[in-house]
This record gives C-alpha cells, sequence and structure tokens, in this order.
C-alpha cells in the first residue's frame, strides 16, 4: 500500500513540477511573473472601466462582488481549460502523452498535478487582482461575513470541483479532434456567462438561470463574495436570499455531482482511446 | 530600329520581366488566400465555434451592462467590440504568429524558396484572414442583435464603412508586420500572442469608449488602429457624443490612414531583414528554435 500511495504521489508531483516546466521555462520568473498576472490584471480593468463609466463608485458592495467573482473566474480558467488543454499541449505538440501516460500511475493523477500548477499562477493572479482593488480603487474587499474556515472550505469545494470538471472536459479531448482550444475555451466562457461570474445572475434568462442553479461555480462563487465583501447583498436578489448553509450544501452537492461526473467522463473517454489504440494519435496539422 | 529589334529591345523585355514577376505575384497572393477563402469555409464547424466563442464574450459583457442599466448605445458598442474581437484573434493567431507555425509545419521554407515576393503571400494571408473574419464577425453580429434586440442603425454609414475599411487596412498591415517579428522570437510567439490579447481589448476600448480610459492613454493605445477605428465606427453609429468620441471623426479617418501606410511599409522593411538573416544565419526555418 505504501507503494502506491508513494507512487500516486510522485504522479502529482511529477505533473507538477512538469505544467510549472512547460508553462514558465520559456522566461525568467520575472518576466513570467508579468505575463502570468498581466492577463487576468487586464481582464479585471476592462471590468472597473465598464463599471466606472457608468456607475463611477468604486466603494460599493456591488463592485466588490463584481471584481471579486471576475478576480477567482481566473482559477475556473486556469484550472478548467488550462488543464484540460494539456491534453492537446501533449498529445498533438510536444507528442509526449504516450511516455507520460506509461510513466504515470494515472492519467488522472497526472493532470490533477498539472491542476496544482495553474491553480498556484491563478491564485497568484487573484492576489494581485484583490490587493489592486482594495488599494487603488477603494473596493470593500476583505475577510468579512461568511467566516473564514467556511470560506476557504468553500474555496476548496469550488476549486475541487473545477479541478473534476477539467478532468472530465480532459477526457472529452481525449477523443476530440482538432480544434481542442476551442473546447476549452467554450466551457470556460460558457461557465462564465451561465454562472454570472461579472453580473447577478438574475439578468439571466429563465433558462439561464436554470443552467446557473446547477453550477458550483454560482454558488462558489457566492461563497467568496460574502467570506470578502462588504457589502456583498447588494450583488444579487436570488443568491442573498440563500442562508449561508444552504449556499454551502448547494455548493457540495453541485460540486459532488459534476465532480463524480467528469472523472467518470474521463475514464471511459480513456478506456476506448485504450481500446482503440488511439491515445497519442495526432490531428492537428 | 526594325520590328525585331522592338520585341527584343532592353525595354520590352524589362516590361515582359516586370509582367512575369507581377503575374507570379499574384499567383502567389491568391494561393495563400485561398485557403481562408475558400478551403477555410468548406469545414463548416467554424460556425460552431469561431461564432460561440465571441458571442459569449460578448454576451457576458452586455449582461454586465443590462445589469448596470447603462445606456442602450453601450450594448452597440459591446457588439462592435465582439465584432472585432474577431479581427484582432485573427490579427494575432492568423497573421502574427502565421509564419511561427508555417515554420513549425514546414511550409516557410517553401514559401522563402518561392519564386514569388513574400510580400505578396503575406498580403494574400491578410486578404484571406479578413474575408474569413468578415464572415465570422457578421455573423457575430447578427447573432447578438437578435438575441439583445440592439438597435444598430448609423447616423453616418458612409462613415461607419470608412472607419471599418481604413481600419482593417491598418489592422493586417500591423498584422503582416508582426508576422516578421514573431518570427525572430521564435517560440515565444505563442506566449507574445497570449500576452497581447487582453491588454489590447482593454487598452483599445473594445468594450466601452476608449476615451474612458483618459485621453493621453488613448492616444498612445492608437497606435493600435482598432483603438481609433472602433472610437470612428461609434461614431458614425451613435453620433460623437452618446459615443464618447476621442477625436472628431475626420481626423480619426487620417490618421488611421496614416497608420495603414506606416504599417504596410514596415511589414515590407521587417520582410527585407528576415529574409537577409535567413540567407545569412542560416537557422529561421529551424524548428523549435
Amino acid at each position: 500500500m505504501a507503494v502506491r500511495r508513494r507512487s500516486v504521489a510522485h504522479t502529482i508531483l511529477g505533473g507538477v513540477w512538469l505544467g510549472w516546466k512547460v508553462d514558465s521555462n520559456w522566461a525568467d520568473p520575472w518576466l513570467f511573473a508579468g505575463y502570468a498576472i498581466l492577463r487576468p490584471l487586464a481582464q479585471s480593468l476592462i471590468l472597473v472601466v465598464m463599471y466606472w463609466v457608468i456607475a463611477h463608485d468604486t466603494t460599493t458592495g456591488y463592485f466588490g462582488s463584481l471584481m471579486v467573482g471576475g478576480a477567482f473566474f481566473t482559477v475556473v480558467q486556469y484550472v478548467l481549460a488550462g488543464t484540460s488543454w494539456c491534453v492537446i499541449e501533449d498529445r498533438e505538440f510536444y507528442s509526449t502523452i504516450r511516455y507520460i501516460y506509461l510513466a504515470s500511475r494515472s492519467l488522472v493523477w497526472y493532470l490533477l498535478g498539472r491542476a496544482v500548477a495553474k491553480l498556484a499562477l491563478a491564485l497568484l493572479s487573484v492576489g494581485v487582482i484583490l490587493v489592486f482593488v482594495r488599494v487603488a480603487l477603494g473596493a470593500p474587499v476583505w475577510v468579512h461575513g461568511l467566516q473564514t474556515p467556511a470560506g476557504l472550505a468553500a474555496l476548496a469545494a469550488g476549486v475541487g470541483a473545477t479541478a473534476a470538471m477539467g478532468i472530465g472536459l480532459s477526457g472529452v479531448l481525449l477523443l476530440a479532434a482538432r480544434r481542442g482550444e476551442f473546447y476549452s475555451e467554450a466551457v470556460a466562457g460558457s461557465i462564465f456567462l451561465a454562472a454570472g461570474a461579472v453580473f447577478p445572475p438574475d439578468v439571466l434568462p429563465r433558462w439561464l438561470q436554470g443552467v446557473a442553479a446547477v453550477l458550483p461555480q454560482t454558488y462558489w462563487l457566492e461563497a467568496t463574495r460574502r467570506w470578502l465583501v462588504e457589502g456583498s447583498w447588494q450583488w444579487s436578489a436570488w443568491l442573498s436570499r440563500l442562508p449561508d448553509g444552504e449556499l454551502l450544501g448547494r455548493l457540495l452537492a453541485s460540486g459532488s455531482g459534476w465532480g463524480l461526473a467528469g472523472v467518470a467522463v474521463f475514464l471511459a473517454a480513456e478506456a476506448y482511446v485504450r481500446r482503440t489504440g488511439t491515445l497519442d494519435h495526432h490531428t492537428e496539422d | 530600329m526594325g520590328p525585331s529589334d522592338a520585341s527584343t529591345g532592353p525595354g520590352r523585355r524589362a516590361g515582359r520581366g516586370i509582367a512575369r514577376s507581377g503575374a507570379r505575384a499574384l499567383r502567389a497572393f491568391w494561393a495563400r488566400a485561398y485557403v481562408r477563402v475558400v478551403a477555410a469555409n468548406r469545414d463548416l464547424s467554424w460556425i460552431l465555434f469561431d461564432v460561440a466563442l465571441p458571442v459569449l464574450g460578448t454576451a457576458a459583457y452586455v449582461f454586465v451592462y443590462r445589469s448596470l442599466r447603462a445606456p442602450e448605445a453601450y450594448l452597440g458598442f459591446v457588439t462592435i467590440g465582439g465584432a472585432m474581437t474577431a479581427y484582432w484573434l485573427n490579427v494575432l493567431w492568423s497573421m502574427a504568429s502565421q509564419l511561427f507555425w508555417e515554420k513549425q509545419s514546414g511550409n516557410l521554407e517553401a514559401y522563402i524558396v518561392a519564386p514569388a515576393p513574400m510580400m505578396a503571400i503575406l498580403a494574400g494571408m491578410a486578404t484571406g484572414g479578413l474575408f474569413m473574419t468578415t464572415i465570422r464577425a457578421v455573423v457575430i453580429v447578427a447573432v447578438a442583435v437578435a438575441w439583445f434586440r440592439i438597435p444598430l442603425v448609423a447616423v453616418d454609414p458612409a462613415g461607419v464603412a470608412a472607419a471599418f475599411v481604413v481600419s482593417m487596412v491598418g489592422l493586417y498591415g500591423l498584422g503582416m508586420s508582426l508576422s516578421s517579428a514573431f518570427l525572430l522570437h521564435g517560440r515565444e510567439a505563442w506566449h507574445l500572442s497570449n500576452l497581447m490579447q487582453e491588454p489590447v481589448y482593454l487598452l483599445s476600448g473594445f468594450f466601452f469608449p476608449v476615451r474612458a480610459l483618459g485621453f493621453w492613454v488613448s492616444v498612445a493605445a492608437s497606435i493600435v488602429p482598432l483603438t481609433l477605428g472602433m472610437d470612428a465606427m461609434r461614431q458614425g453609429l451613435y453620433g460623437p457624443e452618446a459615443a464618447m468620441a476621442l477625436l472628431p471623426l475626420r481626423v480619426e479617418l487620417a490618421i488611421l490612414a496614416v497608420l495603414a501606410i506606416v504599417f504596410l511599409l514596415a511589414a515590407w522593411w521587417l520582410l527585407r531583414v528576415m529574409e537577409r538573416l535567413a540567407r545569412r544565419e542560416g537557422r529561421l526555418t529551424l524548428r523549435w528554435q
């Protein structure tokens, strides 16, 4: 048993190490840090300017909620879209997926390692954005409301569910031919829209509100707003009506459902490509 | 001078040489454009992939403005910006990075040794990309307008058309310049394209009037032709006041025309630099450099 545990840990750590090398070894650490931060910071600043040209006041709970949602959505982009993109990268660009497959305890553990490397970068961006909006714009972003252990539990549940969804999407990409980046971006973009990351889900059409209600990211981002934003109740009438306990319950229920589905999809896809010998088929030009 | 002298004289020979070079350049232009004008539209999966993503992003920003109860014109700003993202993405990933991809796939050597000017190949790439992206942009605008019932009635249709044409010439001229510059940067091209995506959305005012960034920041951002191009198009659609115009429409058109000429000349010069390096160092077409 000890051997198995170490082997899983080695696979995860190998994924983390490889992810870091692939993502960062083209530049020195400072240049890379700038690169990793600049893109999400620009995304957040777009929201800042959009808000400012209409509403001007950046000290409201609404503005803080907008920025927290936008900042933490970086985690979804990096962990969900970024992890699933690793399949395309390893299979199509570097042609290393067969060696990784043979050397890993399981591709699931390897991809989790890659997700951890992406998560570290995403959290760095989140930190920079939140400090910026707090210090430079006076947004009411600080630990507030929902207690910190509950906030951290919500963060763990949200990240875990997102990573599992990323594993599921990786399974889909094992089967997909060409245009891999579009699958990753389309899923992340759909969640961005349906979960109301940067606007209250109340303004969505009714059918999209139904989608929002089953996504763990909807509840995770709301829990994070309650944890970090003073006046987060200004954000969404629908979500602010949910008591803390029910909010966390919904997060756990939807996160577990999507997480289990994601892993199941991946294992089914992995079995299929093993059976058909298409794990390392090149499909891009 | 007899008839035989007239048909084989130096002037006639030079004329025939120019005509042959021109024909070769045109053939190279069309060959590179063909891939994007005809071949890329054979696989209709682009309707899902190339339209769905910009529509998702545009929809999210429309909902941001709706939730803030912004004036209706802002929904139009976002729609125009969403359509223009297709052009910026095309310029970044299918122009600026293209020669790098061609190197990776082994086509670059064929381009360099082809008996046609590289400028014709780049122009074909740009024209094909512009055509391909315009189809996508039209679909994006149509979907967004139909979904959100966004008013797009131009107060100055000629101004909108002029702004679009002149900013596209400048934008694709920029793309042609960047293609050589990115090739010289080797495998960092991928990261450069990534790095230039969202920051340009911000600085060029894709989703808000660029004047909101302040006059001098907006002027500095005008190095990307889409900055003034979008500002001019919004003015033509909604009038200068509603569009929070940066400069008068005619001034913006004049600056865009100058930018277009400058970028086309820069593309020609950078190609010469690249070709000189290719001959001198002999490693420009090596993969993974």
